[in-house]
């Protein structure tokens, strides 16, 4: 009956793991339950990623790669060329993006501030005023963009009707080679800054209130409490703000498919000023149907957003304040 | 019909033993209360028995069945969790009948378990309600009825009444040994409140840094402690312990305690066992409440000058802290009243009453 | 700004100048959809004046006439089960990857993490037509099966998934096990019932890519095949871009499921969204 008190005793030789929920398991339940998962982005994720660096090698036959004809890097020069357009494309691109951020930010960071709940709780306009701005961001774009078709419209369209209510000339939007790309980018503005805004209001959410007041007493104007108060608690979700933007921005399809004619050849008119990577990519592999040509404009994509992520990153790691 | 066995079982967490080369049996319809400080194995020696957690070493055995590597769901015991761990999206009547459905039992006999065990429990009432809204002692019963619907084997039971106030505890303690007399099933208890293992238990396990100190009933527990572990852990406040060096008055064993000595009469049972032993010194325990305080010595007994450093009245009871020498202190038990601190006492007792402990395996003499 | 003075009705009038910048906003952007609404309702002549006529005339005749222009039921159906297969498909891939990777230790599971991770960086457009290569080889297109699967996983919902299940307490899952259940029946009758919000928002947000989605199936489908609602409307435009009335209706059709499901969720919905900026 009577133990003495053990010294410690040492570790057995085989060291247990953490607390196992199903014993004795003929097979490996983690994998098995990841596996639904891993399959479907093999498929569709990971394969497609290496998949597309080949396929850019290939003057690609659908049929496979025996049937496809080795090119090397000629698709790669190709895109160098200025006749190929792929170059204009970057830049129709860098035009579109390098608006595309700075406005949804500006905007979405202003409307943010403006439905803002004042009081603790919300107000019922505050509430129906947040609601429509965010609804355009989850319509699809096909169906609004068809809308915004109809008030582009030069004739009789509610954008220059506006103009014309403000004593300003009459533009051709879609029909024009400056105006289509504006057009697009105010369709996409509506469509998506609400997206914005709510990336806006939490982050606003997280400013004290006594802060804010305490530079009101002291006498700061609103912009320059905005600046130097708020914009610190700002540009950790700013940081994210300019790098989902451009992501998004850069993937944009449906909407300048739609508006710039894609039924009658892929979209980008008129005269490819709104042919974005993402058209000319589409156009290149859909309308045209060179596969290979079209995955190398996709690698590049891939890079150019894997790159623009990483120096935003970098970038922002130095100017963000509270992290 | 049942019963638990570990068999040399040991249990390790990495480089930590949290149990170590436990034998022990749960007998049927016993309250077997395992006992001990916080972290000292306890909860995972059940555990083990349930089948939550795979033993390192050795082997569990219900009744003749080498159930080691059974999964819970097949041994057929019941939990009652620390914190009942009530499924908080089912109603009260959903906890109770979520094993049975599992087990496909008819929707009646399911009803019927059901109403069974929430009427024993007085949970009639709440049946349709949530987890989150019924208070600690309502929460308390489902978990305890969510064991009784599938009338297990066996009780598991992991400190049950700790979530509880004070006074719902003590009504709780009493509720449950009517029931275990009602149901006369096997349960293992885990507590680390003495209370509730001398109230509730057949025998008490008492552990210690993954090891079983003693197995006994409450009685042999309390009277009869092997080692100054169990001495101490038992009883509020815990024994006295002195130590002490044997020296002879007259011929008769005596102890020096400090600067003074205790005259011993003859015949106690551990006296062979200090005189023989290779050391002169010894640990000397002695319970608070066998311990009178006078303001004079008594004839007939050993008695130790003291004084009062303070009093703690308690109403029906005093607690006086004595000191004996300046780094050798006391404390006492008494229905008397001391109002008075920093006075000179005499402290007596029955030396039938001193437990002696080897000084450096603190085991007891009279255990040896 | 203000001198003390006149504070008090200073800031009266800041608030009705924004309550009233409000109204404009939100006028402003659901503008279109009225407009659309105006159209899809306007008699012939109202349709193209100038400047346009932005009071409804509640001719339904162009709601009755888009149905003869396409088999829109057709569509509708496609999308419906395209959506519905989708939803079914993301939670039942999230919930069993995210249990895993919560609650079950395997060896290999950090790597897993790290895949699924680097999955997040891969931009669906770069990959399109790698994507279009395995669907075909998959004997996927043209079909409704092939808008499913390259949607059929969603790293975001198996991290949803994870997150939820690591803040279940252990104890649940001994409960269960003691009262006799296997890891799916926990799964089922535990787990998943109490990630709800979980379950809620992984709907929301597959319901809303889903039923938008455009550039896969338009390069996929041929014909009427498996053709949904989207790249039909793409194609009425394309072709009638003069029935102006019909393809507001149209739009609005497609438009209508989205609505509905703003007007009952907006909340669980717009949190949806923000939460999934912040992965
Ligand atoms: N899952 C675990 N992983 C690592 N160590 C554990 C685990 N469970 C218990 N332990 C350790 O084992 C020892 C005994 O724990 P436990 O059985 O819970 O003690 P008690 O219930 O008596 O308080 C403690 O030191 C504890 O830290
Ligand atoms: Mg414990």
């Amino acid at each position: 009956m009577v133990e003495t008190v053990p010294s410690q005793p040492s570790p057995p030789p085989v060291a247990i793991g953490p607390r196992a929920p199903v014993r004795r398991r003929s097979f490996n339940l983690g994998w098995a339950l990841v596996l639904p998962a891993l399959a479907f982005l093999a498929l569709f994720t990971y394969l497609p990623a290496v998949l597309v660096a080949a396929i850019s090698l290939f003057q690609w036959n659908l049929a496979g790669f025996s049937s496809s004809h080795w090119v090397g890097l000629q698709h790669y020069a190709q895109l160098l060329n200025p006749i190929s357009g792929f170059l204009q494309s970057l830049t129709v691109t860098a035009y579109y993006v390098g608006m595309m951020v700075p406005l949804s930010i500006a905007l979405g960071l202003g409307l943010a501030w403006l439905v803002k709940n004042r009081g603790p709780r919300l107000t019922a306009w505050e509430t129906f005023t947040r609601s429509a701005v965010f609804l355009p961001y989850i319509t699809p774009a096909i169906a609004t963009s068809i809308i915004w078709i109809f008030i582009f419209n030069p004739q009789f369209g509610l954008a220059n009707a506006v103009l014309s209510a403000l004593h300003l000339p009459a533009l051709g939007w879609l029909t024009s080679t400056t105006w289509a790309l504006p057009a697009v980018m105010i369709n996409n503005l509506w469509h998506n800054v609400g997206f914005m805004v709510i990336l806006f209001l939490a982050a606003l959410s997280n400013v004290p209130q006594d802060v804010v007041e305490a530079a009101w007493m002291d006498g700061a104007n609103g912009a320059v409490a905005f600046w130097h108060i708020i914009r610190p608690h700002l540009s950790p979700v700013m940081l994210l703000a300019v790098i989902l933007g451009t992501i998004q921005a850069m993937q944009t399809f449906g909407s300048i498919y739609q508006m710039t004619g894609g039924q009658f050849g892929g979209g980008g008119g008129p005269l490819n000023s709104t042919t974005t990577t993402a058209i000319y990519l589409y156009k290149s592999a859909f309308v045209y149907f060179h596969y290979g040509y079209g995955a190398a404009v996709g690698v590049v994509l891939f890079l150019v957003m894997l790159g623009v992520a990483l120096a935003q990153k970098k970038i922002g790691e130095r100017h963000t304040f509270y992290r | 019909m049942a019963q638990i066995e570990w068999d040399h079982v040991s249990k390790w967490f990495g480089p930590v033993a949290a149990v170590h080369n436990i034998s022990l049996v749960a007998r049927d319809h016993e309250f077997l209360v395992l006992l001990g400080p916080s972290g000292c194995g306890k909860t995972t020696t059940l555990r083990m028995a349930a089948g939550l957690e795979d033993p390192t070493s050795g082997r569990l055995l219900l009744g003749e069945r080498d159930v080691t590597h059974v999964e819970p769901r097949d041994r057929d015991l019941a939990m009652v969790f620390q914190n009942y761990a009530l499924y908080p999206h089912m109603t009260v009547y959903d906890n109770l009948a979520f094993g049975l459905k599992l087990r496909k039992t008819s929707p009646q006999a399911v009803r019927r378990a059901v109403e069974d065990a929430a009427a024993r429990l007085g949970l009639e009432s709440l049946l349709a309600r949530r987890p989150r809204e019924l208070s600690g002692g309502q929460r308390q019963r489902v978990a305890l009825g969510r064991a009784m619907v599938r009338q297990p084997q066996a009780f598991l039971m992991d400190e049950p009444l700790s979530n509880l106030d004070a006074t719902l505890r003590a009504e709780t303690r009493v509720q449950l040994k009517a029931l275990h007399a009602q149901l006369a099933t096997t349960i293992v208890y885990v507590t680390h409140d003495q209370v509730e293992a001398m109230t509730l238990a057949t025998r008490i396990v008492v552990m210690n840094g993954g090891v079983i100190q003693q197995v006994g009933t409450p009685d042999a527990i309390y009277d009869r402690p092997v080692n100054q572990f169990v001495a101490h852990f038992i009883g509020t406040p815990g024994m006295n312990m002195l130590p002490v060096l044997w020296g002879r008055v007259d011929g008769a064993l005596a102890a020096i305690v400090g600067s003074q000595r205790l005259p011993l009469p003859p015949g106690l049972p551990w006296m062979r066992a200090a005189e023989s032993a290779v050391s002169h010194a010894a640990t000397v325990g002695v319970r608070p409440e066998h311990l009178r305080v006078a303001a004079a010595p008594e004839t007939g007994t050993p008695s130790l000058k003291a004084r009062i450093r303070l009093v703690e009245p308690m109403g029906h009871e005093t607690l006086v802290h004595l000191d004996l020498d300046p780094d050798l202190t006391l404390v006492a038990r008494t229905p008397d009243r001391w109002p008075h601190s920093n006075i000179p006492v005499w402290v007596s007792f029955d030396p039938r009453h001193l437990h002696v402990f080897d000084p450096v395996s603190q085991v007891a003499y009279e255990a040896v | 700004m203000t001198n003390t003075a006149a504070r008090p009705s200073g800031r009266l009038v800041r608030r009705w100048a924004r309550f009233a910048l409000m109204a404009v906003v939100a006028a402003a952007f659901l503008l279109p959809f009225y407009w659309a609404l105006v159209l899809s309702v306007a008699t012939r002549a109202n349709v193209f004046t100038m400047p346009p006529d932005l009071v409804p005339s509640w001719d339904f005749i162009s709601w009755a006439r888009v149905f003869t222009l396409a088999p829109w039921g057709l569509y509708f159906l496609h999308s419906v089960i395209i959506t519905g297969a989708t939803i079914i498909a993301v939670l039942v891939t999230g919930v069993l990857a995210g249990y895993a990777l919560a609650e079950v230790p395997f060896r290999g599971r950090e790597v897993v993490m790290g895949v699924l991770l680097a999955g997040l960086m891969v931009p669906p457009e770069a990959i399109l037509i790698p994507n279009y290569v395995v669907a075909y080889h998959l004997h996927l297109l043209n079909s409704l099966a092939g808008q499913v699967v390259p949607f059929g996983a969603n790293v975001f919902a198996v991290f949803l998934f994870r997150q939820f299940f690591k803040t279940l307490p252990v104890e649940l899952w001994d409960a269960s096990r003691m009262d006799g259940a296997r890891w799916w029946q926990y799964l089922r009758h535990i787990a998943v019932p109490l990630a709800r919000p979980v379950v809620m928002t992984v709907t929301l947000l597959t319901f809303v890519a889903q039923w938008s989605q455009f550039q896969w199936p338009l390069i996929i489908t041929q014909g009427n095949g498996a053709r949904p609602v989207e790249v039909a409307l793409s194609y009425l435009q394309g072709f009638d871009g003069s029935h102006w009335r019909e393809l507001a209706a149209a739009s609005l059709l497609t438009l209508a499921p989205i609505f509905v499901v703003f007007l009952l969720t907006q909340r669980h919905l717009i949190s949806s969204v923000a939460g999934r900026a912040q992965i």
